[in-house]
């Protein structure tokens, strides 16, 4: 990439030559020399950024360098506030002399770029899957995680595969095969039991199962019916279940006992023997009518409960009627197999024909030559002539090919027909595919195959990205772009210890020496205490509980987690979907709540679970993002907030501000509370110290003022109330604030281009797969423009990044050819 | 969820085996049960045979023994009957390759740790045989005789030369590649780790030529690292210069992966079946990939490259597992990923041990967790996050609170440790006599981001070869040393140096 990056920029540095070193020599170096060589030139090179070569080689040297220069010029960050600024007009004539001299833009033919040829990733894999076969894969648990580079795990220069994921790939496609293609044409009847359909008491459900605990008496009940009298087989396991529990042993017995109507079926005593699985099976004559299944568990013992020892009963099925006429044709087989399988070997091929073509159209997103089609039929044919092959066992197995193939696997693309330009538009294929995955994660469905079949895709367009967006896979994009541009993707797994947070916000001497003593005891074994100790422990106990009790009423449970997710995600889906600005993004006089958020951010009159708009009081701090419990937890630390942190994500999500890298060996700095002579000094003060430092000063100046304005947020994203809080600060650009409401109307105000800017970049990324390089920066440009001039619609930019010639087109490299397979 | 360990705190307790489990587990033969309980639980236990059932009863207290997986060491007795390895020595292999002197095989595992630790608490005082443990090193008094404490040891590659920050994702990703990482989000670009040299050397030799293995199955989404792909920072092991080699971090997976799925009596039906059925599929997937490259541009043929390069390795994985044979256990399939993080570390330091005591790998990585994880560790009292906690600013309370998780690690690491020990080896030796196992963190001083003097301890003695039972101080020598040394150990005959190399260690 970085060679043709090269060569690009060869071609334009050599063909405009001499009006372009005019320009170069002219007007870009006095301007830079006015206002940028103090700090970038004659050997200094601040921030690792020199203009040296410029007069050195007369050249202007890297294009990735000049990105960062028109980055900082755009944003106002160069020159800093203690330089010489720059008129609108030099930053003009910079902007258009990189745009069009260095980076060689023509807008006659724009260079969309390359794409690397894309992986599905484990979340597009799990989609795409569902939508062809209709099969749930659980690719979470079963496929590594995959990779990121800009903050996007759908990159593909980062998607890499490993033999491991190979061996993946084979096997998972040869479990959904199984499941697609049934091999069986005659199975006995059966029936499964699930927990629902037990009388069981509340204890005594784990995992979906029934779990019985084996300290206390219990009896679980099951009631069915049969409907004709025949030879039954009841089935089950038994698993002697436990919960781990780091060196802790558990000596206790139970008796279990289980009777089938009155017959006693089992009678055996069990001990701690972790996760052993016993199956039974009885067969049995069981009459037309009523039936009943009852276990009974008796305690034998009471030593310690070290490890929840559970009997648990799984995969609870009647097989029945048993005997070969009664045997049943599977629904699943008379679906798939809609014609009975032909006798002749042509007869059969012919079949095979029928059901694979089809298949493999939609699998490989796109029309598929013979030669495929008679490979994966010779691949069965080979299958079901040999020793215990079958038919279906071959169409089986052709399946596995399938999915295990690269075409499957990977998203190649292809250019249109028509194209012979170095800048090419993608085929209709590949339109449909760049559309569906950035949508909706997932393949492209019927409509856009056969649109892009017959070349009327693009002539759609408008109407398709409007059915798009209608559909219910359209919350792909919240989960996925959102989910991790925003991270409201880990507010679900980040840890916030409530405990210590309360502790913090409100410091209790009391609390604290009693919670140390407790820790202190509760290290040690049970049973080596001495009696006065216990007491001691139990007392601490019961004194701490009220206090434990509130912190686990504003943990940051499940539920509440996922609705902080949702308000991040439901924000954007309606700034999208609603044509809203997207400065809204910032600030908002809405926000989205159910009652058990509502309640987290202490908001009245809001019931019930399912989310909704919620209207802010004027005054609120919540709306927009910067007052949303997912922005503010997962910037948090377990115990407390990290202005840095928060101020860092703002700049990085929201305004596209660059800070460049930290410099290596710098510890943390926020964290310095103390001051020399060992005086506690606020956090606001430490900071401010360390923004004195140049070195810390250029990023810091940028970061901090924006995360101690949210200091009024803790780190579960609750206000702090009743605490005066100074948040003031000022912007790098000079701008000052008392509240953060101020600082929202200056971003919403002075910062529309950026935020703009910033949405653009990530979504673009987003919907490429690619990071945006220094040729991109044209296309980028063109998306806020469009999007400005809508008022900042949110649907517009989706609509903008769609139509953008990185989207619609590919660069193709000399003597590839990419028109047809 | 399910538990692997048991502490045997008294000679009451019992285990107790019915004659069915025992005719499972030592392949239906059991007229000479006393001999093969010797072999599975050493000389500390003394089974009584009444009939219908085994009694053990441990003779010693405290003993730990593995339990549930640990049940299939039992079967590596039939492997050192002659099975596996008698195969692979016959299989036209060199002498000497991954072979201890007594012909037994030699394992190598890296196993990593995150955001270095407390230099004053790791490093004890005087070198030589006689040293005292430091604090934090502390646990490893059980197995001392069998480790070596190793100072001196640097990884400049990790070091921000014009790079910058990140050095998290570059003392992880240089671990094992001892090369300078290229600074890109997207454009990956390392080297290929000591691991996955050992594992082209000798991979042929087992099942599978390597293992990688981890605790984390998520990642954050946002950037990494100050620009640094993720990749860098979660993958310790690389097949080449742009391809991660992908850590697995559920037990069922890496267990079925080993011994198939299914109950014990099925698992190796399954394998077989399933390599059946990869090789019907695998020509047509070749094919597909080959035309594919042929269209591809070329930024595009180098990830059909890595397509290719899997797929052929499966092939090999296929052949291997042919010739070998598979191994047999009766151990449960774990259930899935533990809730606890120690139990789940502990499972998967017992895969580790089921696979090289099948003789399924010689070479394995395992990263506990990957370089500037901020996991909070409430279980032991530490609910602030590992890695913001590791920039401590010299305050008591946190270096404290470090050193408790330091100490943590150590512990686990002890753990497996003493398993290793406590397993028989096919020669008679421990498996742990007869491994070279690396512990050690990409970072020195996780406060300061140091790369140099690096925490390691040295496990095993890699057959006799290795001066154990002492604390070395190498002063200014390179980790890439050690790397080559332990791949000269291996077989890895021809490799002259490794990263930043200068020569190998002789008194390793």
């Amino acid at each position: 990439m970085r060679q043709l990056a090269i060569s690009v920029l060869f071609v334009a540095l050599v063909s405009p030559s001499s009006v372009a070193d005019d320009r170069m020599t002219e007007t870009v170096i006095p301007i830079l020399e006015n206002h940028c060589f103090d700090c970038h030139a004659g050997g200094g090179e601040e921030g690792g950024v020199t203009f040296d070569h410029l007069i050195d080689d007369e050249e202007p040297g890297d294009p990735e360098l000049w990105n960062r220069v028109v980055r900082q010029i755009r944003t106002g960050l160069m020159p800093p506030a203690e330089g010489e600024p720059l008129e609108p007009e030099q930053v003009h004539e910079l902007e258009s002399w990189i745009i069009e001299d260095v980076f060689g833009h023509d807008p006659a033919n724009p260079d969309p770029g390359r794409v690397t040829v894309r992986r599905l990733n484990r979340v597009e894999y799990r989609n795409t899957i569902r939508d062809l076969v209709g099969v749930e894969v659980d690719t979470r648990a079963n496929f590594p995680p995959d990779d990121t580079g800009e903050g996007f795990d759908n990159l593909g220069d980062v998607l890499s595969i490993s033999p491991m994921l190979m061996e993946k790939y084979i096997d998972t496609a040869q479990w959904i095969a199984n499941r697609v293609v049934p091999v069986v044409g005659k199975h006995t009847p059966q029936r499964h039991f699930p927990i629902d359909e037990f009388d069981v008491p509340e204890d005594c459900v784990n995992d979906g199962t029934v779990s019985i605990p084996y300290y206390q008496p219990r009896t679980v009940k099951l009631e069915f019916d049969v409907e004709v009298t025949q030879k039954y087989s009841l089935d089950f396991v038994l698993v002697q279940a436990e919960e781990y529990i780091e060196d802790a042993t558990d000596a206790n017995r139970c008796r279990v006992q289980l009777f089938l109507d009155d017959e006693k079926l089992l009678d055996e005593e069990y001990e701690r023997d972790p996760w052993k699985r016993t199956p039974f099976e009885f067969e049995r004559e069981f009459s037309k009518g009523k039936h009943s299944i009852r276990i009974e568990l008796t305690p034998l013992t009471e030593e310690e409960q070290g490890r929840k020892l559970q009997i648990r009963f799984d995969d609870v099925f009647l097989r029945g009627p048993l005997g070969k006429e009664f045997e049943v044709t599977p629904p699943d087989h008379a679906a798939f197999f809609k014609k009975p399988i032909p006798g002749t070997e042509e007869g059969r091929l012919e079949y095979a024909k029928e059901l694979i073509r089809p298949f493999v159209k939609r699998a490989f997103r796109r029309s598929v030559d013979d030669e495929t089609v008679e490979r994966l039929c010779k691949l069965a044919q080979r299958i079901w002539q040999a020793e215990e092959g079958s038919f279906e066992k071959g169409i089986q197995q052709s399946l596995v090919a399938i999915l295990a193939s690269p075409r499957f696997l990977f998203r190649e693309e292809f250019v249109a027909d028509s194209a012979v330009d170095k800048n090419a538009l993608i085929d209709e294929f590949s339109l449909a595919s760049r559309l569906s995955y950035f949508l909706w994660s997932s393949m492209p469905d019927d409509e856009l195959l056969e649109l892009a079949a017959k070349n009327r895709l693009r002539q759609n367009l408008n109407e398709q990205i409007g059915r798009m967006t209608k559909d219910r896979k359209f919350n792909a994009f919240y989960r996925d772009f959102v989910g991790q541009w925003l991270q409201a993707r880990d507010v679900q797994g980040v840890t916030i210890n409530s405990f210590s947070v309360l502790l913090r916000e409100s410091p209790d001497p009391e609390i604290i020496d009693k919670f140390d003593r407790f820790r202190e005891l509760r290290k040690k074994n049970k049973r080596k205490l001495s009696d006065a100790g216990k007491q001691e422990r139990e007392e601490l106990l019961k004194a701490l509980r009220p206090f434990f009790r509130k912190a686990s009423g504003v943990e940051l449970s499940s539920s509440l987690r996922k609705a902080m997710r949702r308000e991040t995600e439901m924000l954007v889906e309606h700034i999208i979907n609603e044509n809203r600005d997207l400065t809204e993004l910032v600030s908002s006089n809405y926000t989205f709540l159910n009652e058990r958020l509502a309640k987290h951010y202490d908001i009245p009159d809001v019931e019930g679970d399912e989310m909704r708009l919620v209207e802010l009081p004027a005054d609120s701090l919540r709306g927009g993002l910067l007052g949303q419990g997912s922005m503010l937890a997962v910037t948090s630390n377990p115990d407390r907030t990290s202005p840095v942190k928060r101020g860092l994500y703002l700049l990085d999500n929201i305004l596209g501000i660059p800070t460049g890298a930290p410099p290596a060996n710098i510890p943390s700095l926020e964290e310095s509370e103390t001051t020399e002579e060992g005086k506690r000094i606020s956090l606001r003060d430490a900071l401010a110290v360390h923004r004195e430092n140049t070195l810390c000063s250029s990023c810091h100046n940028r970061m901090d003022p924006l995360g101690l304005a949210l200091e009024n947020f803790d780190p579960l994203g609750r206000e702090r109330k009743g605490r005066e809080i100074d948040v003031s600060g000022e912007l790098v650009t000079g701008e000052t604030f008392e509240t953060l409401n101020e600082l929202k109307m200056i971003l919403v105000s002075n910062y529309k281009d950026e935020i703009y800017r910033c949405v653009a970049e990530k979504m673009l990324t987003y919907a490429l797969g690619r990071s945006l390089e220094y040729y991109d920066v044209p296309t980028v440009d063109q998306i806020v423009k469009r999007v400005e001039g809508n008022g900042g619609s949110g649907f517009e930019m989706l609509r903008a990044v769609i139509d953008s010639v990185a989207f619609q087109r590919m660069r193709v490299e000399p003597g590839a050819d990419l028109s047809k397979k | 969820m399910s538990a692997t360990w048991t502490d045997i705190t008294d000679n009451k307790t019992k285990e107790r085996l019915f004659i069915a489990d025992v005719v499972n587990i030592f392949g239906g033969s059991t007229g000479n049960f006393e001999a093969l309980f010797e072999f599975r639980y050493g000389n500390n236990c003394r089974p009584e045979f009444d009939g219908s059932k085994i009694e053990i009863n441990m003779k010693h207290n405290r003993r730990t023994f593995l339990r549930g997986l640990g049940a299939a060491i039992a079967l590596p007795a039939f492997h050192s009957l002659g099975q596996g390895s008698l195969l692979a020595a016959n299989s036209g292999a060199p002498a000497g390759l991954a072979r201890t002197a007594t012909g037994a095989p030699l394992r190598t595992a890296y196993l990593y740790f995150p955001n270095g630790a407390i230099p004053s608490a790791w490093w004890p005082e005087k070198a030589g045989k006689d040293y005292q443990f430091s604090e934090t090193l502390q646990s490893l008094e059980p197995v001392r005789d069998s480790i070596q404490i190793m100072g001196g040891l640097d990884n400049v590659s990790a070091n921000p030369g014009a790079d910058g920050g990140g050095d998290h994702a570059r003392g992880g990703g240089t671990f094992l590649t001892n090369v300078r990482l290229n600074k890109s989000s997207t454009e990956l670009r390392a080297g290929k780790s000591i691991d996955q040299v050992m594992a082209d050397e000798i991979g042929h030799l087992t099942r599978l030529p390597s293992l990688e293995l981890s605790c984390e199955s998520d990642r954050r989404s946002g950037e990494c690292d100050s620009g640094y792909s993720c990749a860098y920072q979660y993958n310790i092991s690389w097949k080449s210069a742009t391809t991660p080699m992908a850590s697995e971090a559920n037990p069922r997976l890496v267990f079925e992966r080993l011994f198939g799925v299914g109950g014990p009596s099925q698992r190796q039906a399954n394998l077989k079946l399933r390599r059946a059925k990869q090789k019907s599929v695998l020509d047509f997937v070749m094919d597909d990939a080959k035309q594919m490259q042929k269209r591809l541009q070329r930024t595009d043929r180098m990830k059909l490259d890595e397509f290719c390069t899997s797929v052929r390795e499966i092939e090999q994985r296929i052949e291997l597992a042919e010739r070998h044979g598979d191994p047999q256990t009766d151990a449960r399939t774990p259930e899935g990923v533990p809730e606890s993080y120690a139990e789940h570390m502990q499972m998967m330091f017992d895969l580790m041990i089921l696979a090289f005591q099948t003789d399924s790998t010689r070479v394995a990585t395992f990263c506990l967790a990957h370089d500037g994880s901020n996991r909070s560790f409430s279980e032991i009292g530490v609910v602030e996050g590992h890695h913001e906690l590791s920039h401590h600013q010299n305050k008591q309370e946190k270096i404290d609170k470090v050193k408790t998780i330091d100490r943590w690690y150590v512990q686990q690491l002890s753990k497996f440790l003493q398993r290793m020990e406590q397993a028989k080896d096919e020669d008679g030796n421990s498996l742990l006599h007869n491994s070279m196992i690396m512990f050690g963190s990409g970072n020195a001083d996780g406060n300061r981001h140091t790369h140099v003097n690096l925490p390691i301890v040295m496990a095993g003695n890699g057959g006799g070869d290795m001066s154990t039972g002492r604390f070395v101080d190498y002063g200014d020598t390179p980790l890439a040393n050690m790397h080559l040394t332990m791949a000269k150990r291996m077989g890895v005959k021809d490799l002259k140096r490794f990263g930043d190399s200068t020569g190998i260690i002789t008194d390793a």
